[in-house]
């Protein structure tokens, strides 16, 4: 029972089902700041208000599932990676709180929107710093960090970042495509129209230039010469479906694309970087915990993982359908 | 009359005032574990039956 | 100015933890006075109970969310700002964290949005179940992390090899020395925190003649609590200062302000002291004679051991400690003054006629924040110079990032920090502004997920609607 992968596999699931879901709520907030009228504003966020937060779960689940299976690896990247991490923490409390702020006015609603839009922004973009940060590689020495805290400002993630503020701005259009009424339709097709193909372009010069800076990721692409390759080639073409179908088609459709964008991209990042948890240096079975301490956390997330899962569910069962335009009905 | 009045409530405050500070002490465990217990166990049912039998409703301020 | 990284990084940890721990000790203090109240309403039937749940209910909900929100924050801090005591703590109290986290998340799923939002939507008994569930779960969220500290405070059950940890036993990892003591005295805490609370703002009502059914029930039931709850807490801290000498006798011997070895007999309480460390000695000492003896070692001419009695290296700094020792001591013998005086105001029928009380009361309404946040820093800064204490010391536990980094988060946290406080006192004071009558049946500023439950946001003909049609 290698109980190691299983936990690595958690977290991987964790991180996962945050990109998705909070991604789209983060993408809202993004395009919050290209939308000029007032109206559509309100009609966005309501859009995103019966579910944006539970979906800040994940995140915390993946991080203390990293203090607890994989402790060395925590006490290396947490301060790898101290700036994008504070940041985002902060913007995305941030964000919380001007979600409150802004349905306890009107005068000033302009401005907690704005605050909401830049907190998202911030937080997206600090997130794919992070990832950006990853894929570069961690500087460790003798399981200590060893680099820079701002290594993570070089150009490679800053790449990484502005692609995935593109990436959640697919997946915030594609939501507002789903559920918003008629008005704000062609802003949600505008949307996806002009950020799918700048995510696509962004991640593929991302792709390349990984190569060339991570000798590891070069090797990767030669050990998976079938898979990554392949999965490059889905992403494209998902990429130019959802540019092309994005006026016909069900509604449904440039969101369930979107997300299949992501998952095809987490796919290749997961092969590149197993079975390093700190890349590219340190694997899970080295930074792994006794089996103890992952029994605990995996006993802990078998039951508490369905429970959250059926509950977020049961929310966007509740919600399914369009937005109403008036709103909630304050 | 007010000043016996004033002198009753004062010898009540006084009065009060050691009493809890007496207990305060007990509890404290000066005396030791057992009447610290003992102590406690007699202030919190004091205070419980206190608080049935003298509800404070319906007296204005 | 060049300050270092260690001292900047404490000062992070110092403020976001300080900021964070406000929150849930209200929130497990009133989640359990919002059972007791709900349970009072479904026995007796009276309205005013309804009342008292529906207003503090909202003022719960956003405490419970602010709450998680800087709680995030701090799981990710100990890796920022203390990699190398993540690194080396990790396997013992990192599941003991993330089962807290785990915890609060499965009765956040479940049972806080229908506390928070299901009042009139689902039966009584299940809502009160909800209830039930939801201070439960608050207090099992607060003895993983009792335990977690408990455990930097008087690490058991593992082994160090060569600068790493192994756990050799779980139970006691879990179910260390100073948790059986430190928890009793954390939850106490919290339910003063409550009492004064909920009393403080009733007596606030009633001074200004408004609301006066609701304001005499919640005095009465705050005062009735915190009496029964301050003579439990003096009790308990007593004991708990007699295992902490015990186990960390460096903390305690800083925390009563006497250097040398024995003192004098016998030996004066410190009230007010200078203490200075470099010479180890006080500058300038006030106390009152004898009741030094009396307290700390229960004889009238015992000696009380001083800081000398541990090496200069090993000592936290004596200010700090006696100053947050006497501040929380000092609250706790106002609140047990209080408690009886209430007694006393009873028995005379004047528990809501005393205006002096009540001003006492409302001035008493921060107390318990601020005597928990005293004991947390007595707890924390007694510890020092340890961050594990015998273990590992705080120095050597700071997280390879420079000052010029940790300067600028701190600045960006107290910002943000600013802007949640300022966000809970502005919605707190409308809350009581409004008053009990205006309360609705929901909570409203929570910051939850749940936001979308409310009764308005499900009603919505809109949202009928759309039902339908799907």
């Amino acid at each position: 029972m290698d109980l190691p992968l299983f936990s690595a596999s958690f977290l991987a699931l964790a991180l996962t089902l945050y990109a998705m879901l909070d991604g789209f709520d983060l993408g809202v907030g993004i395009l919050l700041l290209c939308q000029p009228a007032a109206a559509s504003r309100d009609h966005m966020v309501d859009s995103i208000t019966p579910t944006w937060d539970g979906n800040e779960t994940w995140i915390i689940m993946a991080g203390v599932t990293l203090l607890a299976a994989f402790p060395t690896a925590y006490s290396i990247l947490l301060p790898a990676f101290y700036l994008p991490v504070i940041v985002m923490l902060l913007a995305l409390g941030f964000r919380g709180v001007s979600f409150e702020f802004r349905v306890q006015t009107t005068r000033l609603r302009r401005r907690w929107d704005i605050a909401f839009g830049i907190g998202s922004l911030v937080a997206a973009f600090m997130q794919g710093l992070i990832l950006g940060g990853l894929m570069q590689g961690v500087k460790v020495e003798d399981h200590r960090f060893a680099g820079s805290v701002l290594d993570v400002l070089r150009p490679f993630p800053i790449i990484a970042g502005i692609t995935l503020v593109f990436g959640y701005a697919v997946l915030g259009g594609g939501w507002l495509k789903l559920k918003s009424s008629l008005p704000l339709q062609p802003f949600a097709s505008r949307a996806v129209r002009l950020s799918a193909p700048l995510f696509a372009c962004s991640f593929g010069s991302a792709g390349i230039y990984a190569v060339n800076i991570q000798p590891t990721i070069h090797s990767a692409w030669q050990l998976h010469r079938i898979a990554l390759p392949s999965l490059l080639l889905l992403f494209a073409l998902a990429a130019a479906t959802l540019t092309a179908v994005v006026e016909k088609g069900k509604p449904a459709m440039p969101f369930l694309l979107g997300l299949f964008l992501f998952l095809v991209g987490i796919s290749g990042v997961a092969l590149i970087v197993f079975p390093n948890v700190v890349p590219f240096s340190l694997s899970l079975w080295d930074a792994a915990s006794s089996s103890t301490s992952q029994w605990f956390v995996l006993i802990g997330a078998a039951f508490v993982t369905p429970v959250v899962l059926a509950y977020s569910a049961f929310a966007y069962w509740i919600f399914r359908g369009k937005t109403p335009e008036k709103g909630w009905g304050e | 009359m007010s000043g016996s009045k004033d002198l009753s409530q004062f010898a009540g405050l006084a009065g009060t005032a050691l009493l809890g500070a007496l207990f305060f002490f007990l509890i404290l465990g000066v005396f030791g574990l057992q009447f610290a217990i003992g102590g406690l166990l007699v202030f919190v049912v004091g205070a419980v039956l206190i608080s049935q039998a003298f509800p404070a409703e319906g007296t204005q301020p | 100015m060049k300050v270092d990284p260690s001292t900047l990084a404490r000062i992070q940890f110092a403020f976001t933890v300080s900021f964070h721990i406000i929150f849930p000790t209200m929130s497990i203090g009133l989640a359990s006075f919002l059972a007791v109240t709900e349970a009072l309403w479904l026995k007796t039937k009276e309205s005013v109970y309804l009342e008292i749940y529906r207003f503090w209910l909202s003022i719960f909900a956003m405490g419970f969310g602010i709450g998680v929100v800087t709680g995030i924050v701090l799981s990710f801090e100990f890796g920022l700002g203390f990699a190398r005591f993540a690194e080396m703590a990790g396997p013992a109290i990192g599941p003991m964290i993330a089962l807290e986290v785990l915890t609060s998340f499965f009765l956040e799923a479940g049972f806080l949005g229908i506390m928070l939002y299901g009042l009139h939507r689902v039966g009584p008994k299940l809502h009160f179940f909800a209830t039930c569930m939801v201070a439960v779960g608050t207090l099992l969220s607060a003895s993983w992390i009792l335990s977690a500290n408990s455990w930097m405070q008087t690490p058991a059950g593992v082994a160090i090899h060569d600068g790493h940890l192994t756990v050799v036993s779980w139970r006691d990892v879990v179910v260390n020395p100073s948790w059986p003591y430190r928890l009793p005295h954390m939850v106490t805490a919290a339910y003063l925190t409550a009492s004064f609370m909920v009393a403080g703002v009733g007596a606030w009502y009633l001074l200004r003649g408004k609301h006066l059914h609701f304001a005499r029930r919640t005095v009465a039931l705050g005062t009735a609590f915190a009496t029964v709850l301050i003579a439990g807490q003096v009790f308990i801290g007593d004991i708990l200062y007699g295992a902490m000498v015990k186990y960390q006798p460096s903390k305690m011997q800083a925390a009563e302000g006497f250097w040398e070895e024995q003192s004098q007999s016998p030996a004066p309480y410190y009230w007010f002291i200078i203490p200075d460390q470099e010479n180890q000695r006080n500058r300038f000492a006030v106390g009152t004679p004898y009741l030094g003896s009396i307290w700390l070692t229960h004889s009238l001419h015992g000696r009380v051991e001083g800081l000398k009695n541990t090496p200069r290296d090993r000592q936290p700094r004596m200010g700090m400690v006696f100053y947050a020792f006497r501040i929380m001591y000092g609250l706790a013998i106002l609140m047990f003054a209080l408690g009886v005086a209430s007694l006393w105001l009873r028995l005379r029928g004047r528990l809501f006629a005393s205006r002096w009380f009540l001003w006492t009361l409302v001035l008493m309404t921060p107390s318990g924040i601020i005597a928990t946040l005293a004991g947390w820093y007595v707890a924390e800064t007694g510890r020092q110079p340890w961050v594990i204490y015998g273990i590992l010391r705080t120095v050597d536990a700071v997280s390879p990032v420079p000052a010029h980094a940790l300067l600028s988060t701190l600045i960006g946290f107290v910002c943000v920090y600013s802007v949640f406080m300022s966000a809970f006192l502005i919605f707190t004071v409308r809350i009581i502004r409004r008053g009990p009558a205006e309360a609705p049946p929901y909570a409203e500023a929570s910051g939850s997920l749940k936001n979308a439950f409310r009764p308005h946001v499900l009603d919505s003909p809109a949202r009928v609607v759309s039902r339908q049609v799907s």
